[in-house]
């Protein structure tokens, strides 16, 4: 991940970085490299810290909730499906944003979503640094 | 989810042993608010699946809400603690009672949003409001009797709390001002007036609150745990004490100000 930011730095400072297609290709395959990198931390830290809950002081036995092991098993169960349900119908709907290319002349607004300040509120479709400037002033 | 948190600061004894008890109404409490929360970012995003988030969204919250009854219920009903534990199993929530409590909690929440689009829309909406809130209020009266009357007989130490001189003369004043929103919440219905079911309904919960507060007064876990037993040491509490005081202003006035932003009629417009 590191790498690839190195990467487009390197392109924007050769000035090519509109033109990479590799790095883009590369950018691609790396979508759910994130996910992987928290799921990673986090198995680091719940798996390496055994036998203990807190580090040294408790263990993990010591400190189980008196819940039957069906009862957790229940809920992992229904997590789950909760989650593939959940997280499969949000994949697809970002692909389907994915497959649809940007053009020249977009509204603001894609759809009939609301606006809020942190959401999709696409730029000018940028060819140069140097258009970037000058769209500045318009951009909201 | 606040007074989850708050509990496990504050009550670290009582979370101990309320959340076991509670595992299986929680987590489909937790579920449920999954669906209620990411409906609302998805139904946008498509429009031959749009109903289906919609269905998410209604039935998200009524599951969330139907769990929270029962949650409330259980506790209610007693749970068992032996050696500082939770002592029973993971089906002990369910029964007739808690699963009353669960429809009640559904018709509250029903009515104080009936009453709340009373407030804030107009016209055919509003109208249909009026008819459901006519229906939901009369309902909620009767479910408030049923619980109160049912409650003491759970357990002895409620009827102690309730029905004993000269104790009910501090516990009278709750089912009198019960009444009194009742009338104000029912006449208001019925001559339609727009400002006055909303904190009617407001009231007849703050005041269903304050009766389990009597009920269960010093306990916290009853019959067990009192609340003394299950605080947290001095210095914990005193270290809260002040995040709670800097933290709570804060959060009161940043809701009051989203409620005045918005205030008024929706209007056709639509917010998010």
């Amino acid at each position: 991940m590191l790498g690839l930011g190195l990467w487009s730095l390197w392109g924007r400072a050769r000035a090519t970085l509109y033109d990479m297609k590799a790095l883009y290709v590369a950018a691609l395959l790396m979508g759910p490299m994130g996910f992987v990198a928290v799921l990673a931390g986090w198995v680091t830290t719940e798996a390496g810290r055994q036998p203990y809950i807190v580090y040294g002081l408790l263990r993990t036995a010591q400190s189980a909730a008196p819940v039957d092991a069906e009862a957790v098993g229940a809920s992992l169960l229904a997590f789950i499906v909760v989650y593939f349900t959940v997280f499969g119908a949000g994949i697809f709907y970002l692909l389907r944003l994915m497959s649809k290319p940007p053009h020249e002349g977009e509204p603001d607004s894609p759809s009939d979503a609301h606006l809020r300040s942190a959401g999709i509120v696409p730029a000018p479709a940028l060819e140069s640094v140097g258009e970037l400037q000058s769209h500045q002033e318009t951009r909201r | 989810m606040l007074g989850g948190g708050g509990l496990f600061a504050v009550f670290p004894l009582a979370y101990a042993v309320i959340m076991p008890a509670l595992y299986a109404p929680i987590i489909v409490m937790l579920l449920a608010l999954v669906f209620r929360g990411v409906a609302f970012e998805f139904r946008w995003r498509t429009i031959r699946g749009k109903f289906l988030w919609d269905w998410a969204f209604a039935l998200g919250s009524l599951a969330a809400t139907f769990a929270q009854g029962i949650a409330l219920g259980t506790i209610v009903q007693g749970i068992p603690v032996a050696d500082r534990a939770y002592a029973g199993g993971w089906w002990n929530w369910l029964t007739l009672f808690s699963l009353f409590t669960g429809v009640a909690l559904v018709v509250g929440y029903a009515l104080l949003g009936t009453t709340w689009l009373i407030l804030k829309t107009e016209n055919e909406l509003q109208a249909r409001s009026y008819r459901l809130a006519l229906l939901l209020g009369p309902a909620m009266l009767v479910i408030i009797g049923l619980v109160s009357l049912w409650t003491p007989f759970l357990e002895p130490l409620y009827m102690e709390r309730w029905f004993t001189w000269p104790r009910m003369l501090y516990t009278v004043p709750v089912p009198l001002l019960v009444a009194g929103a009742a009338f104000v919440l029912i006449r208001g219905l019925l001559r339609r007036e727009e400002r006055t079911p909303f904190p009617a309904a407001l009231a007849l919960f703050v005041l269903s609150y304050i009766g389990i507060g009597i009920s269960f007064y010093p306990y916290i876990v009853p019959p067990t745990l009192t609340i003394s037993d299950a605080a947290a040491p001095d210095e914990s509490l005193a270290f809260l004490l002040i995040g709670a005081v800097v933290l709570v202003p804060i959060i009161i006035a940043y809701t009051g100000y989203a409620y005045w932003v918005f205030r008024g009629k929706v209007g056709t417009e639509g917010y998010h």
